[in-house]
């Protein structure tokens, strides 16, 4: 049974790794607040350790290249563990875009439009995003590609805009942190934007490359996406220095400094303008994944009929998820990044390993001798 | 999703309405073959209109003959030369063999290249009203339609709508003959076909469909044959008739299938894959399916050279962003984000707005639509009184409308700059002025928030639209037709035709071109 037969190009599916990891790096602060002028060795530290989960979803993705996460849990595990498992997951995916749909929502309203309630600001992006997932992944992926480019476009643009503010000093003193603060940010950072990577278990089916490659299409994706959180990270901390801790968006202050003979000045609505596309294709994708977790849960024969329900859930969800934003911040700095490791990194090691004990999936052993 | 639910009920009522139309004019019998009563019959048919003509004649010695024909759509000469002279100063005609002999007279006698013989009275009824003679012999039971066709007709011009500096300057004209034969002149390739058709139970129109055999998707000729042989309508005036009777989306604000006047963009879209359809009476020629990135592509670009075609497409897609975003852009920036602007600017604009009554939005609807409204006058007009509306309209209203302080001078700036940036893109001005005015809605409520929301928005409409199965936004893309997009590459490097639309003869070329010296 699958409920949506379009199909992800390689190109597609690429770009969307590199967007999906791109939308993350302009809420550094979760990290910047703990390593400081060091945070650009923590992404790096945080890229690598973040490989073996790629693997092993990659690992998943090459055993069932037709099954998505819900249908593998079901296959792994049986109809019993395996629906605890999928709920997990799908609670997992519905708070990342209610979580998501908060961090936009506050953003605007606290920058663009100060005046306007925050429930239209939400409800008109979740309009447009459930537009996007009624009419199937093709449609929210397709333009991966251009949010990249104009994604990637702004940040180096600003790289050179900012050259003058910038002071290699910043980066100094270089690994004077605590080791312990290390150790956290790396974790935060293979939590947070890469280990949300899980999703790509969901498109799966959709994905029309053959599964052998799409490993490397993953790492393509997730260097693309790395390496623009890392060029984030470096020019804020060379623009910002230490006071990079005390901004809750950093990438906005860096910008809101650019000025070229006050012709080329207040270029954070660049800023803007990328938040809001990234923020978009992000939660059209994750809101797409939970449409698509509940529907394979229930067994629905369409998953259009849930498509408004859950955009209004989502909608509630944010409004209820966090209650201030500083809660926000020590929740994503402290205690978040142990519940999504459980989610993001060990279940899928468990459905590996049990697949390879049970000698999962049967029926190709069957095909095969 | 309303849409498609609107949609559904607009196709569904449609077919609750419609009852078997079978069209029952008693012409689907056979004639008889007395002639008195043949004439007799057409007579009754035709009525007592002025200009057809029955012209009865004596050959051999006791035969009876008589020709019918419509009188300005048919050559007199050729009547005079090719038929009667013919039949009447010939002396071999025999009485006992019928079917011989009609046979006879079309094939030895008549000096005709197209000769259709009928025993029905719709054929040859409806032979006659599209400039065929009739010819009909007394004891015979089949009568003959002879092609005499030949009315006036306009003369090729250039044309108006779509003017070159360099270039072709043949446009077409009204006639499907000239236009076909302006065609078949470009593309000499025996796999070049053209598939006639006739439509409209009132008009009887002819229609042409025109493809390179395998090169154009036989699945898009399949379909266009399909929807054009069930079209079931009275009437059809224009090719815009049935551009609105088969596109696949009839209420998107973009149009899914292309026109031209000019033979020689027809032929390259066709040579591209596309379908053509020429439509008697209509100069304008139908391309199907249409993309997105066409509206961009002028002629013009492939005569000039490729760098400069280049710069003049990507100002083409700027002058795009700046129709539909400059007056929406204004309006959030003075509404709701002051602060982006600098210092001076916003110093002169506040300077300008501060004697005006009225919000941005309000000033700028009023811009938009007294301009509409010029444009229309203007196209409206007989040519004398349509130069003195621009200037009793643009000159004196706009400076008045400052001076008065109803408007601000910024607002006439930005909304003169978008209707000028307007008129680039030809293909595209309705989906512009709609998407300007829902722009500038989306701007006044939530300012640059709801401008990314309404871009976004467009995006995913975009890419939705499949006109015929093919992407409509896919040229856009950066992976595909990457050559023929926001740039123009030389036409030696566009090896590939564009992979969507063209079926199996991917290829344009296979040498190296330029030709290099070295080789023997």
């Amino acid at each position: 049974m699958i409920l949506d037969k379009r199909k992800i190009s390689r190109t597609q599916f690429m770009f969307s790794v590199a967007c999906f990891i791109q939308s993350s790096s302009l809420l550094t602060s979760f990290f910047t607040s703990i390593t400081k002028q060091d945070s650009w060795i923590a992404v790096i530290l945080g890229s690598i350790v973040s490989i073996p989960t790629l693997l092993i979803y990659s690992y998943i993705m090459k055993k069932f290249p037709d099954k998505n996460l819900i249908e593998i849990n079901d296959m792994v595990f049986g109809p019993i563990i395996g629906k605890i498992f999928s709920i997990i997951y799908i609670w997992f995916f519905m708070t990342l875009s209610a979580i998501n749909t908060k961090d936009l929502g506050e953003f605007v309203q606290k920058t663009i439009l100060d005046n306007t309630p925050s429930i239209i600001i939400v409800g008109a992006l979740l309009l447009l995003c459930s537009w996007t997932v009624r009419n199937g992944i093709e449609i929210v992926t397709r333009y991966s590609l251009l949010f990249t480019f104009i994604a990637t476009t702004i940040v180096i643009s600003t790289v050179f805009l900012t050259i003058n503010q910038m002071e290699m000093d910043n980066f100094l003193p270089i690994l004077q942190q605590p080791k312990m603060a290390y150790v956290r940010a790396t974790h935060i950072i293979s939590a947070i934007p890469f280990g949300e990577l899980v999703v790509i278990l969901m498109l799966n089916p959709n994905l029309d490359i053959e599964p052998k490659k799409r490993i490397k299409y993953l790492l393509y994706g997730f260097l693309i996406g790395g390496f623009t959180l890392l060029l984030v990270v470096f020019r804020d901390i060379a623009v910002l220095s230490k006071t990079i801790e005390i901004f809750l968006l950093p990438s906005y202050e860096t910008l809101r400094l650019i000025s070229v003979y006050s012709t080329l000045s207040r270029v954070e609505a660049l800023f803007a303008i990328s938040l809001i596309i990234l923020m978009f294709f992000k939660i059209s994708v994750l809101y797409y994944i939970s449409v698509m977790g509940i529907a394979y849960l229930f067994k629905m024969k369409s998953y259009k009929p849930l498509v408004l329900s859950i955009g209004v859930i989502i909608i509630i969800y944010s409004f209820i998820v966090y209650p201030s934003i500083i809660a926000h911040m020590k929740s994503g700095s402290e205690t978040a990044p142990f519940g999504w490791l459980v989610v993001e990194s060990i279940l899928p090691l468990i459905t590996a390993i049990v697949a390879k004990i049970r000698k999962l999936p049967e029926q190709k052993k069957g095909m095969s001798s | 999703m309303l849409f498609k639910f609107i949609m559904k009920k607009i196709v569904a009522w449609q077919n609750l309405n419609s009852s078997n139309h079978k069209i029952d004019n008693g012409l689907e019998r056979q004639i008889s073959n007395k002639l008195g009563e043949n004439i007799e019959f057409i007579k009754k048919v035709l009525g007592g209109s002025n200009d057809i003509k029955i012209h009865e004649f004596i050959f051999g010695e006791e035969f009876e003959g008589a020709i019918i024909y419509i009188d300005g759509l048919v050559n007199n000469t050729e009547i005079r030369e090719s038929i009667l002279k013919p039949i009447v100063f010939n002396k071999k005609i025999n009485k006992e063999n019928e079917e011989l002999s009609i046979k006879e007279i079309q094939k030895s006698i008549i000096c005709s290249g197209d000769i259709k013989r009928s025993d029905m009275y719709s054929v040859l009824i409806d032979g006659c009203l599209a400039g065929a003679t009739i010819l009909l012999i007394n004891g015979f039971r089949k009568g003959l339609v002879i092609n005499t066709g030949s009315w006036e007709k306009r003369a090729i011009t250039e044309p108006q709508t779509e003017p070159v500096v360099r270039g072709p300057r043949e446009g077409f004209t009204e006639d499907l003959r000239t236009n076909t034969s302006l065609l078949r002149r470009r593309i000499k390739s025996p796999k070049f076909k053209m598939e006639n058709m006739i439509i409209g139970r009132k008009t009887y129109t002819n229609i042409c469909i025109a493809y390179i055999e395998g090169l154009a998707k036989p699945e898009l000729i399949k379909t266009l044959r399909y929807r054009l042989n069930n079209l079931d309508v009275d009437s059809i005036i224009d090719s815009s008739y049935i551009e609105e009777y088969i596109e696949d989306y009839p209420l998107s604000i973009f149009a899914t299938i292309g026109y031209s006047e000019k033979p020689d963009v027809v032929a390259a879209k066709i040579l591209e894959g596309r379908v053509g359809i020429i439509v008697d009476g209509s100069p304008f020629v139908l391309t199907a399916p249409m993309l997105f990135v066409e509206g961009f592509q002028s002629s013009e670009d492939y005569y000039v050279r490729a760098v400069y075609a280049s710069i003049l497409r990507i100002m083409r897609f700027f002058a795009y962003f700046v129709a539909v975003y400059a007056v929406p852009l204004f309006i959030a920036l003075t509404t709701f984000h002051q602060e982006l602007l600098p210092t001076t600017f916003l110093f002169s604009i506040a300077n300008a707005r501060e004697g005006t009554p009225f919000p941005a939005f309000i000033e700028g609807l009023i811009m938009v639509i007294s301009f509409e409204i010029l444009r229309e006058a203007g196209l409206r007009l007989p040519r004398p009184v349509g130069q003195a509306i621009s200037i009793v309209g643009a000159l004196i209203m706009g400076e008045a409308a400052v001076s008065a302080g109803i408007v601000g001078a910024p607002m006439v700036i930005t909304v003169a700059i978008a209707a000028v940036a307007g008129f680039i893109i030809p293909d595209q001005t309705d989906s512009i002025s709609i998407l300007r005015i829902i722009m500038m809605v989306l701007a006044t409520v939530l300012g640059g928030y709801g401008l990314a929301i309404g871009f976004l928005a467009v995006l995913i409409h975009l890419s939705i639209l499949e006109p015929f199965g093919i992407p409509y936004f896919a040229s856009i893309k950066f992976t595909r037709d990457k050559q023929d997009s926001f740039t123009r590459m030389p036409l030696w490097i566009m090896k590939d035709r564009p992979k969507e639309l063209s079926a199996t003869d991917v290829k344009r070329r296979d040498t190296y071109v330029p030709p290099d010296n070295k080789d023997d």
